[in-house]
C-alpha cells in the first residue's frame, strides 16, 4: 500500500487556486519528486503535507489511514517532517541544542548525553556532523545534515525536501543523493521539491509535475526526459536557447588588479582577483553562494573598502543590479516613479532650484514603464504591488537608464518565472550588443552558459579558472565551482 | 578608611538594586525578542503600587506583593501591545512609561495628599549571624534585607536556567531565531508573553525596593531615569544576568560617589554628580557599541509584517 | 466578513480621533476618581483655553514649543529615528537663546531676535547630533542615548542657573533678565501670546515644502524606509541621519528659545515641563503628517493651558492631564495597528 496518498486537495487563498483537486501517491521506500515552475503549487502543497495548511477540500491519507494535522507538530507527530529551502535553525546555538530544541519535557538537560545521542543517531545514518559546533560556524552543507537530523530525531518516516540542491556545491549535492538513497533503503519516504530537471532524473524515482496548481503528469524517471519533463511544466515550447550575436570586443572598461576584499565580518572574501573586461562582453562569474561574489561586486560598485589592489573603472557610468531586489533593489514604500529616480533625485531635470520637479518625474517614469514594458496601473503604484518580474524590470529600467558602460548583475534571474527570466536575459544581452560590459553572477550554470562570453570560477575567493564560454563544459565548471582542479 | 569604603560599597549596593531588578527584568524580555523601554514605568507603577499599599495596609509585604503584579500587569500589557497587535516595541514601551508617570502622578495627589507620602513601614534588614561579621563583605552582603538576598538568588538562578535548562534554551531560541522555534511546535507568543511579564514582575519588585527600603516614601518620576540606565546596563553586560548585574553596581557606584564625595569636602556642584551615572552610562554604551550583540530577533515583530 | 464602509478623506484620521476620545472617556473616569464633575472639568478646560481671549493666547504661547519639538521628532521618524531627547535639546537652546541674550548687548532687535534663535537652534542641533553620531557610525541606539542625555542637560543647566549665570541676590535660581532687544513681542496685547507661535507656524511651513517637496525630503523618506537600498544607490545613509537628528535637535532648541525669549525672559531651572515627552505622543498621533502635527499640538496646547482653571474651577488636579496625555499615547500606539486587524474599507 501507499505511504502517502492525496485525495482531491484543493486549497484557496482568497481567488487564487493554489492547488487544484490534487491526487498523488507515494509508495514506502520510493524518492518522489514533485517538479513545477515557481508560482506552480509545489511550495503550497508541501505545507499541506506538513501541516502548515489545512487543504480546503481534500483528504490525506498515511498507510492508508485518513489523517487530519492541524499544525506542524501534529504532522511531526505523525512522523512527517519538511526541510525547508531556508534553514530554521539558530545560528549562535550547538548543533545539540539546534535539534533537541522543541523536544523536551522535564526542564533540565543533560548536554552530555545528549550530545552522544546526537552524536550516535548521526553515525547510524552516516550523517558526519560535530554536536558541539556552533550551528553558525558551519557550511551550508553541513547545515543542511543537521536539518535532516532534527527530522530523523523526530522520527520523520516521510521527509519533504524543499529545493535542497539549491545551496550546496556539486561534490554537496553527490553527498546528499547519498544520504538520501541510504535512507530511502532504510524504510524512509522521501518527496524532493525541485525545478532541477537533471537532477529529479538523476535521484528519483517518480515524479510528479505542476503547473498552475494542478497535477500535470505522474511518471516514472526511467520513462522520461528532460525536455519531455520542461515542456510539460511550461506547457509551451519554451526557446531553452538564447540568441546571442557573437562577440566584438571594445576597449577595457573595467580593470581590476590584485584585488583583495574583507566582508562584514573583516574577513577575507575575495583574494587577489585580477581581470580586464572590455565593452561588449560578458564576463560569467560562477561559484556557489558564499564565495566572495557579493563581496566582488560591492568592491566595483564603490560599496565595500578594499584592503588591497586596485579598481580602475568609470563609476558614474556603473548600473548595478542587486540579488535581493526587494531589501536592496527597491524602496517597497515607494511608488515606480519614485524607485526611478533613486540614483538621481538629486539632478536636473528632478530637481531644479532646490525643489523635485514633479512634472519631469511623472514624464520621465511614464516614458520609462512604456520602454520596459512594466505591466504597472500607473506610475504611482507603490512597488510592493507588483509582481517579482516587474519590480526587476524597474530595478533595471532604473540602473540601464543611463546607458552605463559597465554593468555588474547579481543574479538578476532570480526567483523570476521563465518569461521574466527571459526578458531580463535578452535585455542584458541588448546593452552586451550596443557596446555595454556586463559582469553577471549566477548561481545558475546553465544561465552563466548561456550568456557568458567568457566564464571565471569562483572559489573561495578566488578566480580558480577563466574560461571561454563557448569551449567549455557544465561538468568542468561544476568540478571547479566545488574546489576540483582542472 | 575601611569604614568608609565598606559604606560606600554598600551604598552602591543599595543604589544597584533597584537598576538590577529592572535590568534582569528586561533580559528575560530582550533574550526572547522583545525590547522593552517600559521598564522605567515598570519601575515606577512598582514603587507607587508598593508605597500605597503599604499605606493602606501597614504591611510591606503586601505593598511588595502589590508591586510584583502591578509590574506584572504592565508587563502584560506590553506583551499585548507589541506580541499580539504587533504594535512597534519602541512605541509600545514609550506609551507606556508615559501613562505610568501621569497616572502615578495623578493617584498619588488623590492618596497622598500632598503628592508625596508621610514615612512608610521599611523593611528591615536581615541579619546572617556568624557571616555578617567579616570584614567588607559582611555588611556588604549579609545584612541586607530579603529583597537584596532574594535579588541575588534570581541572579544565580538566572544563569542556571538561561543556560543549562531546557526552558531556557527555547528562550534564547526564540530571541535569536523565532522561525526555528515556531516551526519545532512551541509557540512564540506564549514564551513571549512569559517572559515580558517576569520582566514586568521584576521591574515592578525594583519599584517597591525604591520605595520601601531606599527612600520609604513616594515622590512623583522617582524613577528618574533608572530604567533606562538598567537598559544600558543590560547592553554592556552583554544580556548576560551575572555581567548586567555587575554593570549595575557600577553604575550605582557612581550615584553613590555623589553622596560620598560631598562629605569628603571636595567642592563639586551637585548636579554633575547627579549627571554621573547618566555620562558613565552613555560611555560605557559607546565603548561597547558593535561589539555588544543583541538577541537577533530583539525587536522584531513575529511573525514580520508585511511592507 | 462585514466591512464598515467609510468616507475617504474620513479614514486616516478616524485611528486618531478615536484615541483621543478614548483617552478623554478614560480621563473623565480619572476626574470622578478624583470627586469632581467630568462634565464641568473639560468644559472648564476647553472653553477657557480656547474660547477666552486670554485662555487662548495661553494656548497659543503652549502651543509654540510643543509644535516646535514636535516637528523634531517628526522629522527624525521619517528617517526612522526616534527622538526621545527632545526635553534635553529644549533645554540647550533655552540655555544657548539666553547666552546671547545676556552677553550680547547694543544690537538692534532685528538682529538680536534672530541671532538669539540661531544660537539657540544651534545648541540643541549640538544635543541632537550627539546621538546622531553615535547612531550613525558607532550603531548605538539612540533611544537610550537620547534618554540619558536628558538628565545632563537638565542638570547642566540647574547647575549654571545656580552659579555662573545666576542673578544675583535673587531669592531663588534664575538668571537676569534677557536684553530687551532680545524678547519676542506680544502679538496679543493684553494676554501672554507671543511672536514665537508665528515662528513656530513658519518653521512648519518650511518643514512643510522640505519633507514632501524638496530632494533632502526624498532622501529622508527613502532611508527611513530601506536604508540598505538607499545606500546601494548612493546617498550616505550616516550623513542622513546626523542631519536629521541635528534638526530634531535643533527645532527643539528653538522650542526652548521661544521660551526664553517670548515667555520667561530669563533662564529658570525649569525650562520644559515635559513638552520633550508630549512631542512624541503628537508626532505618533499626526501620523507624519505636518499638518496633523499643528492640529495635535494645537489640542495638547489647550489640554495644559485649560488645565489651571479647571484645577481651581472644578477642583480637578493637574496631573490628570499627564495622565490623558499618556493615554492618548497608549490608545494611539493600540490605534496604529487598526489599518491592519480591522474591518474598515474605503
Amino acid at each position: 500500500m501507499p505511504y502517502l496518498r492525496l485525495e482531491g486537495i484543493t486549497k484557496c487563498f482568497g481567488s487564487f487556486i493554489a492547488n487544484d483537486n490534487i491526487n498523488l501517491s507515494v509508495e514506502s521506500g520510493e524518492i518522489h519528486a514533485i517538479l513545477g515552475e515557481n508560482g506552480a503549487g509545489k511550495t503550497t502543497l508541501m505545507n499541506i503535507i506538513s501541516g502548515l495548511y489545512q487543504p480546503d477540500p481534500g483528504k490525506i491519507y498515511l498507510q492508508e489511514k485518513l489523517v487530519k494535522m492541524r499544525s506542524p507538530s501534529e504532522a511531526i507527530k505523525l512522523g512527517i517532517g519538511m526541510l525547508h529551502q531556508h534553514f530554521v535553525l539558530v545560528p549562535q546555538l550547538t548543533v545539540t541544542e539546534n535539534i533537541i530544541l522543541g523536544t523536551l519535557n522535564g526542564l533540565q538537560i543533560n548536554l552530555r548525553q545528549k550530545h552522544l545521542e546526537i552524536a550516535a543517531l548521526s553515525q547510524t545514518y552516516g550523517l558526519e556532523i560535530e554536536p558541539t559546533a556552533r550551528v553558525g560556524d558551519l557550511p551550508v552543507g553541513v547545515q543542511q545534515r543537521v536539518e535532516i537530523l532534527k527530522l530523523l530525531y523526530r522520527q520523520a518516516k516521510l521527509l519533504i525536501l524543499d529545493e535542497p540542491t539549491a545551496v550546496l556545491t556539486p561534490r554537496e549535492v553527490e553527498l546528499l543523493i547519498n544520504i538520501l538513497r541510504q535512507l530511502a533503503a532504510c524504510g524512509h519516504t522521501i518527496m524532493f521539491i525541485s525545478h532541477k530537471l537533471q537532477e529529479v532524473i538523476k535521484l528519483c524515482d517518480t515524479v510528479t509535475v505542476l503547473r498552475r496548481g494542478k497535477v500535470v503528469a505522474n511518471v516514472s524517471t526511467k520513462e522520461t526526459t528532460p525536455q519531455q519533463l520542461a515542456t510539460l511544466m511550461v506547457e509551451r515550447e519554451i526557446a531553452l536557447e538564447l540568441h546571442k550575436s557573437p562577440v566584438s570586443l571594445g576597449k577595457v572598461v573595467l580593470s581590476v588588479q590584485n584585488l583583495h576584499v574583507a566582508n562584514q565580518q573583516g574577513i577575507v572574501a575575495v583574494r587577489d582577483v585580477s581581470f580586464e573586461l572590455h565593452s561588449g562582453e560578458v564576463l560569467g562569474i560562477a561559484g556557489v553562494d558564499g564565495n566572495g561574489q557579493r563581496e566582488l561586486a560591492d568592491a566595483i560598485a564603490g560599496l565595500q573598502t578594499i584592503n588591497q589592489g586596485k579598481i580602475q573603472l568609470n563609476r558614474k557610468s556603473l548600473g548595478y543590479i542587486p540579488e535581493d531586489r526587494q531589501t536592496i533593489g527597491l524602496v517597497l514604500q515607494f511608488s515606480i516613479a519614485q524607485n526611478l529616480i533613486l540614483k538621481a533625485f538629486k539632478k536636473f531635470p528632478f530637481c531644479h532650484r532646490f525643489l523635485l520637479q514633479r512634472e519631469a518625474i511623472r514624464n520621465h517614469a511614464q516614458s520609462v514603464i512604456q520602454l520596459f514594458d512594466i505591466r504597472a496601473m500607473g506610475a504611482d503604484v507603490k512597488v510592493s504591488q507588483l509582481s517579482g518580474g516587474n519590480q526587476q524590470k524597474v530595478v533595471l529600467a532604473r540602473e540601464l537608464t543611463e546607458t552605463p558602460m559597465l554593468i555588474v548583475a547579481m543574479q538578476p534571474t532570480r526567483g523570476l518565472d521563465v518569461g521574466a527570466t527571459k526578458a531580463v536575459q535578452q535585455r542584458l544581452l541588448a546593452e552586451r550588443d550596443r557596446g555595454a560590459a556586463i559582469v553577471y553572477i549566477s548561481t545558475e550554470l546553465e544561465e552563466i552558459m548561456a550568456m557568458s562570453d567568457r566564464i571565471a570560477v569562483m572559489y573561495e575567493g578566488e578566480f580558480v579558472a577563466v574560461l571561454d564560454a563557448q569551449r567549455t563544459t557544465v561538468e568542468e565548471i561544476g568540478l571547479l565551482m566545488g574546489g576540483g582542479k582542472r | 578608611m575601611t569604614n568608609f569604603f565598606s559604606d560606600y560599597l554598600v551604598s552602591s549596593l543599595r543604589l544597584a538594586v533597584p537598576l538590577a531588578f529592572a535590568a534582569l527584568g528586561g533580559l528575560y524580555s530582550e533574550r526572547s525578542g522583545v525590547l522593552n523601554i517600559a521598564l522605567e514605568g515598570m519601575l515606577l507603577t512598582g514603587a507607587f503600587t508598593s508605597a500605597v499599599a503599604t499605606f493602606y495596609t501597614h504591611n510591606v509585604w503586601f505593598g511588595v506583593l502589590a508591586a510584583f503584579i502591578s509590574g506584572g500587569l504592565v508587563g502584560l500589557l506590553h506583551a499585548f501591545l507589541s506580541v499580539s497587535l504587533r504594535v512597534d516595541q519602541l512605541v509600545s514601551g514609550l506609551a507606556l512609561n508615559l501613562v505610568a508617570a501621569g497616572l502615578t502622578s495623578f493617584l498619588a495627589r488623590l492618596v497622598f495628599s500632598s503628592g508625596n507620602t508621610q514615612r512608610l513601614l521599611g523593611i528591615k534588614p536581615i541579619i546572617i549571624p556568624g557571616l555578617a561579621n567579616l570584614p567588607l563583605i559582611g555588611p556588604l552582603l549579609f545584612q541586607q534585607d530579603v529583597l537584596v538576598y532574594l535579588l541575588l538568588t534570581l541572579i544565580a538562578l538566572s544563569t542556571y536556567v538561561l543556560f543549562y535548562t531546557s526552558l531556557g534554551l527555547t528562550l534564547r531560541a526564540v530571541g535569536e531565531s523565532p522561525k526555528a522555534v515556531d516551526t519545532s511546535g512551541i509557540s512564540v507568543q506564549k514564551v513571549r508573553y512569559l517572559a515580558v511579564i517576569v520582566s514586568g514582575c521584576l521591574a515592578g519588585l525594583g519599584g517597591a525596593y525604591l520605595s520601601l527600603v531606599q527612600v520609604k516614601y513616594f515622590a512623583e518620576g522617582m524613577s528618574a531615569g533608572k530604567g533606562f540606565i538598567a537598559i544600558a546596563a543590560l547592553i554592556f553586560g552583554k544580556w548576560h544576568p551575572i555581567a548586567s548585574a555587575l554593570a549595575c553596581f557600577l553604575f550605582g557606584s557612581t550615584e553613590a560617589l555623589q553622596l560620598r564625595i560631598q562629605a569628603l569636602g571636595v567642592n563639586i556642584p551637585y548636579q554633575f554628580l547627579t549627571m554621573l551615572p547618566y555620562i558613565v552610562a552613555i560611555l560605557a554604551l559607546i565603548g561597547l557599541a558593535g561589539r555588544s550583540t543583541p538577541p537577533a530577533a530583539l525587536g522584531v515583530s513575529y511573525p514580520e509584517k508585511r511592507a | 466578513m462585514n466591512m464598515i464602509r467609510v468616507h475617504p478623506v474620513v479614514l486616516p484620521i478616524l485611528p486618531p480621533l478615536i484615541a483621543i476620545g478614548s483617552a478623554l472617556l478614560v480621563g473623565a473616569g480619572l476626574i470622578l476618581l478624583a470627586g469632581a464633575s467630568p462634565i464641568t472639568a473639560y468644559t472648564a478646560l476647553f472653553q477657557e483655553s480656547l474660547s477666552t481671549y486670554f485662555g487662548f493666547g495661553n494656548t497659543l504661547t503652549k502651543m509654540t514649543p510643543l509644535l516646535l519639538t514636535s516637528l523634531g521628532v517628526l522629522v527624525a521618524l521619517r528617517a526612522g529615528q526616534f527622538n526621545i531627547g527632545g526635553e534635553g535639546q529644549i533645554y540647550l537652546g533655552a540655555l544657548g537663546s539666553a547666552v546671547v541674550g545676556l552677553y550680547v548687548q547694543g544690537i538692534p532687535a532685528l538682529i538680536h531676535i534672530p541671532l538669539a534663535l540661531f544660537a539657540g537652534f544651534s545648541f540643541g542641533a549640538l544635543w541632537g547630533l550627539i546621538p546622531g553620531y553615535l547612531k550613525a557610525i558607532r550603531g548605538v541606539n539612540e533611544v537610550i542615548t537620547t534618554l540619558l542625555l536628558n538628565y545632563i542637560a537638565i542638570n547642566l543647566v540647574s547647575y549654571l542657573v545656580q552659579h555662573p549665570l545666576q542673578e544675583p541676590g535673587a531669592p531663588s535660581p534664575y538668571s537676569p533678565l534677557i536684553a530687551k532687544t532680545a524678547q519676542l513681542p506680544i502679538i496679543l496685547p493684553g494676554s501672554l501670546a507671543h511672536a514665537g507661535i508665528l515662528v513656530a507656524l513658519v518653521v512648519a511651513g518650511l518643514l512643510w515644502v522640505l519633507l514632501v517637496r524638496s530632494p533632502l525630503g526624498y532622501q529622508i523618506s527613502a532611508v527611513g524606509f530601506n536604508p540598505i537600498a538607499s545606500r546601494y544607490s548612493g546617498i550616505s545613509v550616516e550623513r542622513t541621519i546626523m542631519l536629521v537628528m541635528s534638526l530634531a535637535g535643533g527645532l527643539a532648541g528653538l522650542a526652548g528659545a521661544t521660551e526664553v525669549m517670548g515667555l520667561k525672559y530669563r533662564l529658570f531651572e525649569v525650562v520644559s515641563s515635559g513638552y520633550g515627552f508630549d512631542a512624541i505622543a503628537i508626532a505618533f498621533l499626526s501620523r507624519g503628517s505636518v499638518l496633523g502635527v499643528v492640529l495635535t499640538s494645537l489640542f495638547f496646547a489647550a489640554l495644559r493651558s485649560g488645565a489651571n482653571v479647571m484645577q481651581r474651577s472644578a477642583g480637578v488636579p493637574i496631573t490628570v492631564i499627564y495622565a490623558i496625555q499618556g493615554l492618548t499615547m497608549l490608545f494611539i500606539a493600540i490605534s496604529l495597528t487598526v489599518g491592519r486587524h480591522s474591518h474598515l474599507k474605503t
